[in-house]
């Protein structure tokens, strides 16, 4: 049997990082990447859509989001389309998944147990629920299966091993080993929970499909999982996120003009798609009016959704040295700023704000 | 430093031109057209080059390149030869037009010292004297024009002198610095405080709106989720009592299909028993069967005339009769009668009973005749043994006497009783023969004949029994028929045939959507109890939940995006922290600014004093005495010899334009760092200036000179004929120029 697992979508989640306009797109984008799920389950003719967990979150969801989930698993019917609620998504009275009249193909466990649901002769998933965002107890606990045949598992927990290797801030939520899985007899486990993608002999985290922050990293998608009569689980990786989120450092050393660095940001740029978070680090030249909106007004020209243009340590090239040497008002302030206890980010700031308006220039703010 | 040649090797109309300079004064003269302004741009060129970095050249360096670019041909080259006061020649080449060629190179040893004072991309001789191609340009370079704008606003001294102070060259001042910074800060943080619309209070206020927004929005979210909640209970609520409902009504019409099959199957029944319709009445005697009732009775209650035995009524009347008178009427018996009496009462008593026995048996009720009779004969029998053995011994004649005496009244109760007796059994034989004539008159009417009486009665028994039993099948049949009318009530078989199937079809179809378990379950209970309770029950359910429905619709509808509102207030908060950290930084910056302004105004307030003060007495022969610089605002003050302070800035063009000139060579003093010397490069300065006052300011110039090399540019004639007057080789030169023909 073949199915397409995927997790950790998040549907209306939040994007903190990004402009009130740019976070709406890529709510739409999330909403995209079920789409593309689903007609990829649809096109390889998959005999069920499996997902671990954290398809929405439940303290944001909108109430379109109900209609938008039901249409899209509806649109598999009769493909099952089998659902293991996690800690954003938990099962409660006013959970989604109740709310939803599902059509008969789509299945959510819901219990805090694993519990079996036979998918073909001979094959049984067994499924469980978070019915809490918090305090969920590891589903392998004490568990084994009952019944001979294959047996595999989805539900939404963290493998303690591979704990340590998640972002910052991951939670263990239902918590397992290796060791339980072991015992359990399952041949194999498909999970959400953590973002980042493994595949692990006896289980798989298929990651988050699109893009929530910068930084991630990983072959993240869907999961294309073949499953042989003894068990066996043969895994393809798919990519079906709408957009692609780059996390870039342009280096503008060297730019004596924002065309420069604006040249230099189309160069680095070129032939990408998505959203691209750019943040300028280096020298740049005392004369250069840099504003974050020139950057970011780019984003049309270059095929990009969105720049988000943000300043690292950026140095602005005047000569310290040179003007430290100066027995005027601006040397004197140079070497006082020099001399002070000021980290660096705020010191570098103060000098090019004291240059600059010395200079009697009206870009005053230094980012 | 001292700059000894410059070379112009293309620069602007020179070409391969060069001067060479004296260590203490140069003066160079020649008429317009002969160079003087491109020779002075040479000196700074030569000295400072021009800044090769890349990008889009600064005002100041195109406009340079416009005045001074040469005429014809590609290259743009100046050079010059520096003494620098550690005692070393340095010749700097500058390539201005491609900027690659441009080295400084140390006389004598051959070697590149560029990097020594690389400023830009190309080297800047300035840099030996602490200063940069700006502040070289502003402190050693005086020009015609900065003495004009002297003179033409009193307040340029002291902006120039502040200008040179805070930035050494620039137009721009640290006190204008502030309070640029200071506007900054009030267009772009402003004062957090009520009512005011600058960016601080604005992205607080923004900050404040989106939190209480995210609140909102959390709230109401939380408010849907909690609807939503409810409605999803009460949805299941309404769903559970549904299901209950469909089950109870699956379970009574179940319970009504199998009814109205038991009505069909007994209606089928009934109707084949009444293949020919409703049954035929029997006929209705009961007159008869009344009579036959009241005959049998009567037989069956007859009495049963006494066999009466012993004396009959006439036989006692006689011997009554036949007893002996008494004594008198009214005499009392004698006492041996009364004796004689009641030794014979028991005899009296046992006939007595026997006489009761009698009357029983007469009266029809021989239980109590027998017992009664039975000890009349036993108390009789005892009384006449005991009086026979007493008999014995008395003599039987008194005794018969007596006997027959005492006898009397017994026999007429006798009597009595015997009359009775004998009426009774009369009354039974007349009885019994009316009975069994009633008897034998309904057994003829009925058919019934029996050779006895007791056939008869038999007979009519069983007559009685077979009409009770026909009437009986005709009852039952009459409430069959009337229970099968009932059943069809007004149609027939076939109705109830298809109301069975149509119940059967619904029971089933309710059946299949149940549970079997609680369909069994439910059939057991009593359906039709429950079903209105649960109807009310479900029908509640499914309103409250389409009312909570339709709230979270219309909540739904409006509830905030609670992501947008985190969005908003991650901005805001972006925001804020930005402005914020704009506020820290410029507060930092003004700080640093105005401490370093105070400081070194601090410092160049007495060098300008002292330098000024050497100087005052002879060039304004002798008419100020005293100077004063304010170290706040580096305003120059002047004291007359009478002790009045004056502000240098308004005395006469002459003075101001010396004392401006001091001030410019004190701040070259100041500026250049402290083992250096940096030469003064002057431009037409004389200009506007009388014979007097140019000796003057010449004079000091020259004086000067012996410290710092003076090179002094002027088409004046005045100027020329102090320089041949004053000037000595080799400490001093005159260089004379001629005017440049128009195609060179």
């Amino acid at each position: 049997m073949k199915f397409v697992v995927f997790s950790d979508l998040h549907l209306d989640a939040q994007f903190s990082w990004a402009g009130r306009e740019i976070a709406r797109r890529r709510r739409q984008a999330l909403r995209d990447t079920l789409t593309r799920i689903v007609e990829l389950t649809k096109d390889i003719r998959a005999d069920a859509l499996l997902c671990g967990g954290d398809l929405y979150e439940h303290e944001r969801f909108s109430p379109d989001t109900e209609e938008f989930v039901r249409r899209s698993f509806a649109k598999l019917s009769p493909i099952p389309v089998l659902v293991a609620p996690g800690n954003h998504d938990w099962l409660g009275p006013a959970s989604l998944y109740r709310r939803v009249d599902w059509t008969p193909n789509v299945h959510v466990f819901e219990g805090a147990r694993l519990e079996p649901y036979v998918l073909g002769d001979g094959l049984t998933l067994w499924g469980a629920a978070h019915r809490a965002p918090v305090n969920t107890d590891g589903f392998l606990r004490s568990f084994s299966v009952d019944r001979g045949g294959v047996n595999l598992a989805l539900f939404h927990g963290s493998e303690r091993g591979f704990f340590s290797y998640q972002e910052v801030g991951k939670q263990p939520y239902a918590p397992f080993t290796e060791e339980e899985l072991e015992r359990s007899d399952l041949d194999h486990a498909f999970l959400g929970h953590f973002h980042r993608p493994r595949d692990a002999e006896r289980y798989t985290y298929p990651g988050n499909p699109d893009p929530l922050t910068f930084g991630e990293d990983g072959e993240r998608g869907v999961v294309i999982a073949t499953i042989s009569e003894d068990g066996g689980v043969t895994r393809e990786r798919r990519k079906v996120g709408v957009t692609t989120v780059h996390d870039l450092i342009l280096d503008v050393t060297g730019c004596c003009s924002s065309e420069e660095v604006r040249s230099r940001v189309r160069d680095q740029l070129s032939g990408l798609t998505g959203v691209a978070r750019v943040t300028i680090e280096g020298e740049l030249a005392a004369d250069v009016d840099l504003r974050p909106r020139d950057l970011a007004d780019m984003a049309p020209f270059l095929g990009l959704s969105a720049i988000l243009p943000r300043f690292g340590h950026v140095r602005v090239g005047y000569d310290f040295n040179l003007i430290a040497q100066e027995q005027t008002v601006r040397g004197q302030f140079v070497r006082d700023v020099r001399s002070a206890q000021l980290p660096e980010a705020e010191r570098d700031k103060v000098l090019a704000a004291g240059l600059r308006a010395l200079d009697k220039r009206e870009d005053l703010e230094v980012a | 430093m001292r700059v000894e040649s410059i070379k112009a090797l293309a620069f602007g109309p020179l070409s391969g031109a060069a001067l060479e300079f004296a260590p203490a004064m140069t003066v160079i003269h020649g008429p317009n057209e002969s160079g003087k302004s491109t020779w002075h741009a040479a000196i700074y060129a030569g000295i400072c080059g021009m800044r090769k970095a890349k990008g889009k050249p600064k005002k100041e360096d195109s406009h340079f390149g416009d005045l001074h670019r040469p005429w014809g041909g590609n290259a743009w080259e100046v050079a010059a030869i520096v003494a620098l006061d550690d005692g070393r020649r340095i010749e700097l080449s500058h390539d201005l037009e491609g900027g690659v060629d441009c080295r400084a190179v140390e006389l004598g040893r051959g070697l590149d010292v560029s990097g020594d004072v690389i400023a830009d991309g190309a080297p800047d001789g300035s840099r030996w004297l602490g200063l940069n191609r700006r502040s070289f340009l502003a402190t050693a370079c005086v020009r015609q024009a900065d003495l004009l704008g002297v003179l033409e606003d009193p307040e340029l001294l002291q902006s120039h002198l502040q200008r040179l102070a805070d930035t050494a060259g620039t137009d721009a001042t640290a006190s204008a610095a502030i309070e640029a910074l200071k506007q900054f800060w009030r267009e772009h943080v402003g004062q957090d405080w009520q009512h005011v619309k600058k960016p601080l209070r604005l992205t607080k206020a923004r900050v404040s709106e989106a939190e209480a927004a995210l609140d909102r929005a959390k709230r109401e979210h939380s408010e849907f989720l909690s609807l939503c909640g409810r409605a999803q209970e009460a949805s299941e609520r309404a769903d559970r009592a549904a299901r209950t409902l469909k089950t109870l009504e699956a379970a009574q019409s179940v319970r009504q299909a199998e009814t109205a099959e038991a009505r069909l199957s007994k209606a089928r029944e009934l109707s084949e028993r009444f293949p020919e319709g409703r049954p035929t009445p029997v006929a209705e005697d009961d007159q008869l069967a009344q009579e036959v009732a009241a005959a049998l009775r009567a037989w069956e209650e007859r009495p049963e005339p006494v066999l009466l035995t012993g004396k009959t009524a006439q036989q006692l009347r006689e011997e009554i009769d036949s007893l002996p008178e008494r004594e008198s009427a009214d005499a009392e018996p004698a006492a041996r009668l009364i004796a004689a009496r009641d030794r014979w009462y028991p005899v009296a008593a046992g006939a007595s009973l026997l006489v009761g026995a009698v009357s029983a048996f007469a009266s029809g009720r021989p239980l109590i005749g027998s017992p009664v009779l039975l000890a009349g004969l036993i108390v009789l029998g005892w009384s006449i043994h005991g009086r026979a053995k007493r008999a014995k011994i008395r003599n039987l004649a008194e005794a018969e006497d007596l006997y027959a005496l005492a006898r009397k009244p017994d026999l007429l109760e006798q009597l009595r009783l015997r009359k009775i007796a004998e009426a009774s059994v009369t009354d039974a034989v007349r009885l019994q023969e009316s009975a069994r004539r009633s008897l034998q008159e309904v057994a003829t009417r009925c058919g019934v004949s029996a050779p006895a009486d007791e056939g008869l009665a038999g007979g009519l028994k069983r007559w009685q029994r077979i009409r009770s039993q026909a009437l009986t099948e005709h009852e039952s049949a009459q409430s069959e028929w009337a229970q099968l009318e009932s059943l069809i009530d007004g149609g027939d078989i076939s109705d109830l045939e298809a109301d069975a199937d149509r119940l059967r079809s619904r029971a089933d179809r309710l059946a299949a959507d149940t549970n079997e378990d609680e369909l069994r379950a439910a059939m057991a209970e009593n359906p039709q109890a429950l079903l209105d309770d649960l109807r009310a029950e479900a029908d509640a359910a499914r309103s409250e939940a389409a009312a909570l429905e339709g709230q979270v619709e219309q909540l739904g509808r409006k509830v905030p995006s609670v992501p947008d509102a985190e969005e908003e207030l991650a901005e805001a908060q972006r925001e804020l922290d930005r402005v914020k950290d704009l506020d820290k930084t410029l507060g930092t910056t003004l700080d640093f600014l105005e401490r370093a302004q105070d400081r070194v105004h601090r410092d160049v307030a007495p060098v300008l004093a002292e330098t000024v003060q050497r100087w005052l007495r002879e060039i304004t022969t002798k008419r100020y005495g005293e100077v004063a610089v304010d170290p706040e605002t580096l305003k120059v003050r002047v004291r007359t010899d009478r002790g009045q302070w004056r502000d240098a800035a308004f005395l006469s063009h002459g003075t101001a334009e010396q004392i401006y000139l001091l001030l410019r060579m004190a701040l070259a003093e100041h500026l250049t760092k402290k083992d250096g010397v940096c030469p003064l490069i002057l431009d037409d300065i004389t200009a506007q200036w009388d014979t007097e006052r140019t000796d003057a300011v010449l004079n000091i110039l020259h004086a000067i000179s012996r410290e710092r090399q003076v090179i002094l540019f002027s088409q004046e004639a005045d100027v020329f004929a102090w320089a041949q007057a004053n000037l000595r080789e080799p400490e001093d030169r005159l260089i004379p120029l001629r005017r440049i023909p128009v195609d060179a």
